[in-house]
């Protein structure tokens, strides 16, 4: 054994004897050492006194996981890596899992579609996010806000009253549907949430961008014009109400907690206005 | 390597991921001190792992791969790129313990650790997250790091000294809530 004066006592080596992470003859021999040197006792009681329950408090970390989210995203990479999408494009909005009438595809799928189509040749499309494809270079958070709005609109545009008849219109579905989005975004969205005096709900899709869950939930307004509360979760800073056209639909959108909301639809901008309040104000 | 390796190898990552992603999660925002960029760290890290996981040495533990590589992608690909956007790190001083509030609120102790972990410097928080919060050994810490034991441990004391210090003057120290 060395002589204790010449025994290491530094702050490394006093961390470790507390940590346990010295070997049993090391550990003897530091214990000796420390019992000759009292400046090298205050100093390992001061690390003791920096000691915490660490533990425990990471632990309730661990607890606000969001466990059901990060399961969501891991079986839409899941999918992503199979080899049936080996051509995946990675900027294309795709509904996530289809809900099927038998025998007869609905008219908001063919929808769809199209609207699949129309982004992948277009292509270049930004989210909100800035981290869903790492290969591409960062862009600037202005030129990314457009893209996923853009992306929706595209969608939107195509839908008719005739689309939103054609999705499925059982409590039950409905239910299931509004839920699925609820837990991809990690957002509540209750029926009294989405309730609008001037809209009636005709469903939730639950649809994706650049591997990100993108909502939207559709409503008549008057009972002939859809109008479409998009959701998408963003880690821009919050943004009030901002009012836009794209494809001949006027557009209000906003940001609120972590999350990126657009109303839109082919309704007069003081009625839009309105109902995009009544929204602003749920999810606020 | 041959294919049967590679689908083992493959499928080890993939089995491996799923109980995994909570954990990861707690990496990504001890690093960043914010969720969604938690999150955002989680599906890099899946999407890299399993493309990569040819380089998996089977038998070897999963999740330490996995951190090697959600730490590499928050370093070489995120951190920065946070900053150039102009808007620098989320104020992890405020964002660590604002996330996990909801769920922290009967655990006074916890959030008051997890307080004071925020304010140390970002290598020895990480050291001490993987140290005390994961229980890794020095060794494996380090590995994680890429860095030297010695430097975990020195890392280690610094930060116990730090903490000794808020103890001995008080919370004054720590931003009013």
């Amino acid at each position: 054994m060395a002589p204790a004066e010449h025994t290491d006592l530094s702050d490394e080596k006093l961390v470790a004897y507390l940590d346990e992470e010295l070997s049993a003859s090391e550990r003897k021999q530091t214990a000796a050492a420390l019992s000759r040197n009292p400046e090298a006792r205050a100093r390992l009681e001061r690390l003791e006194r920096g000691g915490r329950p660490f533990g425990d408090a990471f632990d309730v970390l661990l607890e606000a996981a969001p466990d059901t989210r990060l399961q969501a995203m891991f079986a839409d990479v899941m999918t992503k890596q199979g080899p049936a999408s080996a051509a995946s494009a990675d900027e294309k909005v795709v509904p996530f899992r289809q809900p099927l009438a038998a025998g007869r595809v609905p008219l908001w799928r063919m929808a769809a579609a199209a609207a699949i189509l129309a982004l992948v040749f277009t292509g270049g499309l930004a989210t909100g996010g800035f981290f869903d494809n790492p290969q591409t270079p960062p862009q600037l958070a202005a030129e990314q806000k457009p893209g996923w709005r853009e992306a929706a609109a595209r969608y939107v545009a195509l839908f008719s009253k005739e689309t939103l008849e054609g999705m499925p219109s059982d409590p039950g579905a409905r239910q299931a549907n509004l839920q699925r989005a609820e837990q991809a975004l990690g957002l509540k969205l209750s029926g009294e949430r989405i309730a609008n005096p001037v809209l009636a709900f005709q469903g939730t899709q639950l649809l994706q961008l650049d591997g990100k869950p993108l909502a939207q939930i559709s409503f008549l307004h008057d009972g002939r014009t859809p109008v479409a509360l998009c959701i998408i979760r963003t880690a821009n800073p919050p943004q009030g109400a901002q009012k836009e056209q794209r494809h001949g639909l006027n557009v209000v959108h906003w940001i609120a907690d972590g999350y990126g909301f657009m109303v839109i639809g082919k309704v007069p901008e003081p009625e839009l206005n309105q109902i995009s309040e009544t929204f602003k104000a749920r999810f606020s | 390597m041959n294919d049967s390796d590679l689908s083992l190898r493959l499928k080890e990552v993939q089995e491996g991921l799923p109980p995994l992603l909570k954990r990861l999660w707690r990496y990504g925002l001890v690093l960043s001190g914010d969720s969604d960029t938690a999150h955002d760290l989680v599906q890099a890290t899946c999407l890299r792992a399993l493309e990569k996981s040819e380089q998996f040495q089977p038998g070897t533990q999963v999740s330490r791969w996995v951190y090697t590589i959600l730490r590499s992608i928050w370093m070489n690909e995120l951190r920065s790129r946070r900053v150039r956007m102009g808007q620098g790190f989320v104020d992890p001083e405020i964002a660590l313990v604002a996330d996990g509030i909801r769920e922290m609120e009967t655990n006074l102790l916890a959030r008051q650790v997890l307080r004071e972990v925020e304010r140390l410097p970002e290598g020895q928080r990480e050291a001490v997250f993987l140290v005390y919060g994961e229980g890794l050994s020095y060794r494996e810490a380090a590995d994680i790091l890429g860095i030297p034991q010695g430097t975990v441990m020195s890392r280690l004391a610094a930060a116990r000294g730090k903490l000794a210090d808020l103890k001995d003057h008080g919370d004054h120290l720590l931003p009013a809530e």
